[in-house]
């Protein structure tokens, strides 16, 4: 029994074949599309390549960077700040938590424009409302 | 491998994530930190001895103390999954592959057009 040759679209529709050169074609269409999307992932991995992190205390004064694995790189304390004694221990993990949940943000921006899913919205779930508003104020601030 | 054993073996993946935790203290017993996976700081404490030292130097000592519990931390995860998926295995966050790699599968090879 023969049957003619048959492929599934983009939008999962089947299509029938009458000629070899529509099956070369369909196939040459299906591996363009994979190359573009190679091209989105290669400019994905450079652009998180360099993806750091910056965050800050409630008060402004505490600086935190993470780099590109999300990992504490500095840290600047003014002098001004050991003032405020056992305050600065909960300072400085608030703008480390900050610098980390800028990065994951960015990341999973980066992850959405390549098409994954929801990541951004599970990723904004994850992170507490109080930290993603001090991110998105910073963010608007540097805009 | 066995329905019931992967699921068993992700269970306990997923406890050792969760529960993994390394505390450091610096050599001069100003600041401990706590740390999680994935860099993630659970906890710091500063000692008095942390306020003698200026607030540059004092940033370098905790950046220092955290980045050397997130080795430890490695360190442990790394056995900790050596364990439950046993030795020589290759560990489940292999790095992806490459933009090249990936072009030399789709134009190098048969692209699956067979």
């Amino acid at each position: 029994m023969s049957e003619q040759p048959s492929g599934r679209t983009g939008s999962g529709s089947k299509r029938e074949f009458h000629h070899p050169e529509e099956v070369l074609a369909f196939v040459e269409g299906i591996r363009e599309s994979n190359r573009r999307a190679i091209g989105r992932y290669e400019q994905y991995v450079e652009q998180v390549g360099d993806l750091t992190g910056e965050g800050f205390s409630s008060d402004g004064t505490v600086r935190a960077e993470v780099d590109h694995d999300g990992i504490v790189a500095a840290l600047d304390i003014p002098d001004t700040a050991l003032r405020r004694g056992r305050y600065l221990a909960e300072m400085i993990l608030t703008a480390i938590r900050e610098a980390q949940a800028a990065r994951a943000l960015k990341l999973a921006e980066l992850g959405s424009a390549l098409g994954a899913g929801r990541t951004l919205e599970m990723v904004r779930e994850a992170i507490p409302e109080h930290v993603r508003d001090a991110v998105e104020q910073h963010r608007e601030r540097h805009r | 491998m066995d329905p019931h054993a992967m699921t068993e073996r992700t269970r306990r993946i997923q406890e050792a994530i969760t529960e993994a935790s390394v505390e450091v203290t610096s050599d001069d017993h100003a600041v401990t930190v706590v740390v999680g996976p994935g860099g993630a700081v659970r906890d710091l404490h500063l000692s008095t001895r942390a306020f003698h030292y200026g607030g540059a130097e004092l940033g370098q000592v905790v950046v220092a103390t955290i980045r050397a519990a997130n080795t430890r931390m490695a360190e442990e995860l790394s056995a900790i999954m050596a364990d439950i998926l046993g030795a020589g295995t290759r560990p489940p966050f292999a790095p992806l592959p490459t933009p090249a790699q990936l072009r030399t599968q789709l134009d190098g090879g048969d692209g699956g057009a067979r």
